[in-house]
């Protein structure tokens, strides 16, 4: 077999790969001998199909077959003789047009990226500023707040009707001649939400500031749907009486709010937020330190990127991106102008992100961090214990999925976002 | 010359199995399935006309029908005619 290596750039290569005919013949020779074995035809034993009549009913396929299996033989071989990684998509030139031919010699190109070669600069010690580990009593009443928020119910108050409000109110209509026309009892009104044939702003202001037992009235056009037919269309008014006036609060942020969460008391509940919360901090803190060393490695290092690595991760951005407009219910034409217009960000995206995995694949190597199998499995136990399956279940998904390799890089990655971090230097005392 | 559409209602189809795969390679001859009423020489003048191949000889073989059930009843396969077509050494029938 003769390769020959083009640099078509710092990142990618041309592959100019040529098969000898005596081994395209032999390729073929065994492919055509297991057809041979394995064809059935009636009118013969099995396994005893002549071989001319395979070539000529199954020709075709076996020699489709043979290029496949010739060109990716051929390339790993390649590889290997000229010690190459490809990264990224592989890209063969004319691939359909490609033919393998018995007896005559096999030629054909293939375009791939390969690793940056880099030199890594100093890893240890980059700066990265402190971060409050501590939930003081303002986080824990924020919390608070928020969970009786949660919380909130719909309450009676004496108080007068406020924007947003409901009332409880019965409701009479009258003709312009003041005659009834229909009587409703016991309905809920929103401040919000007018009635059919009223307008929102009167209906609004008409019935905020209303206090149980007073009577407002709004002029309402009879509306098409309106239950008496003969009124459809004529003007009238609605007489409001309210009853009650309901509010929606949130919950008191007391003990009956830490009981409804399973805790003793206020207190208990507080204690917990705040451990929680400090644990939040420290996690946020040490991702926040973690994201500060990344970009300043990112910073340093300048180095040309596979360009069909920067494609890829684009087209994945670009497409997850469309996936979410498309479920918020987005037209397909809005969504290709949005993509359009995303385009150069995803790119810049891909960039970094490759260039990141190009920097941890690196640093990783230089402090030897490696990913073993007691990480793996302890990762899936992880995972099953936070999806309530089992890590049979958890690793059947994963490989179902090939998602082990992304599992184990996240390991790595994780490996190398904490070394960075343990190694880096504190300059900010100032808390954030 | 006679019209060859009469031909083709006389040879049937070639019968490719081992056996006549076996006999094409090593004695040149070819195996056909011929109508009931065909004769050596109407198998001849037909190979001839059709394939354009010299015939030297034609050995005809008539096979009785088979007995089988259909669904629990007796019946009988047809019987049909064989013809073995011995070529000229140098021609050939694409049959396969």
């Amino acid at each position: 077999m003769q390769v020959q290596v083009a640099e078509t750039g710092p990142c990618s290569r041309t592959l100019s790969i040529q098969l000898p005919p005596n081994s395209v013949q032999e390729h073929l020779d065994e492919l055509f001998s297991s057809a041979t074995k394995q064809a059935q035809r009636k009118g013969f034993r099995p396994g005893k199909v002549p071989r001319k009549f395979i070539e000529k009913h199954h020709g075709p396929e076996i020699l489709r077959e043979a290029k496949e299996q010739l060109v990716n033989s051929a390339f790993n071989e390649a590889c290997r003789q000229q010690e190459l990684t490809p990264v990224g998509r592989v890209r063969i030139d004319d691939f359909e047009q490609l033919e393998v031919k018995p007896g005559a010699s096999f030629e054909f190109k293939v375009m791939l990226d390969v690793r940056p070669k880099f030199d890594l600069k100093e890893t240890k010690g980059l700066k990265v500023d402190t971060f409050e580990a501590e939930a003081n009593d303002t986080d824990v009443d924020n919390a608070l707040n928020e969970i009786a928020n949660q919380k909130r119910a719909i309450k009676s108050v004496t108080e007068p009707a406020k924007d947003g409000d409901f009332v409880k109110a019965d409701l009479l209509f009258v003709d312009a001649g003041g005659a009834v026309v229909l009587e409703r009892k016991g309905t809920q009104l929103n401040t919000r939400i007018p009635i059919a044939g009223s307008d929102a702003g009167t209906f609004a202001t008409a019935l905020t500031g209303a206090e149980k037992g007073q009577q407002v009235e709004v002029p309402v056009t009879f509306p098409e749907n309106f239950e008496k037919d003969s009124y459809r269309g004529t003007q009238g008014m609605a007489k409001i009486t309210v009853h009650e006036v309901l509010r929606v609060l949130p919950a008191p942020i007391d003990d009956s709010m830490a009981k409804l969460l399973d805790f003793e008391s206020l207190d208990a509940l507080r204690l917990d937020l705040k451990s929680r919360i400090a644990q939040e901090k420290v996690r946020a803190g040490k991702a926040r330190q973690e994201d500060q060393c990344l970009e300043q490695l990112v910073a340093a290092h300048d180095f040309p990127l596979p360009a069909s690595l920067i494609e890829e991760q684009q087209e994945a951005a670009l497409q997850n991106f469309a996936e979410r407009m498309k479920q918020k219910g987005m037209a397909k034409d809005e969504i290709d102008k949005k993509l359009e217009e995303s385009k150069d960000e995803a790119n810049q995206d891909g960039q970094r992100r490759v260039r990141l995995f190009f920097l941890i694949e690196a640093i990783a190597r230089q402090q030897k961090l490696f990913v073993t199998e007691t990480d793996v499995n302890s990762e899936i136990q992880n995972l099953a214990l936070a999806n309530n399956a089992s890590p049979e279940q958890v690793v059947e998904h994963l490989e179902k999925n090939k998602q082990l390799g992304e599992l184990r890089l996240a390991i790595l990655e994780r490996k190398v976002r904490n070394f960075l971090r343990d190694s880096a230097t504190i300059v900010d005392k100032q808390t954030k | 010359m006679a019209n060859p559409n009469i031909y083709y209602s006389l040879i049937r189809r070639p019968l490719v199995t081992e056996k006549s795969t076996a006999m094409q390679e090593l004695r040149n001859q070819f195996t056909f399935e011929v109508a009931p009423e065909a004769n050596k020489s109407e198998v001849k003048k037909a190979i001839e006309t059709l394939f354009k191949v010299k015939v030297e000889a034609v050995n005809i073989v008539n096979l009785p029908g088979k007995t089988r059930k259909t669904f629990g009843r007796p019946g009988e396969t047809p019987s049909w005619k064989k013809a073995i077509v011995t070529l000229r050494k140098g021609d050939s029938i694409e049959v396969a």
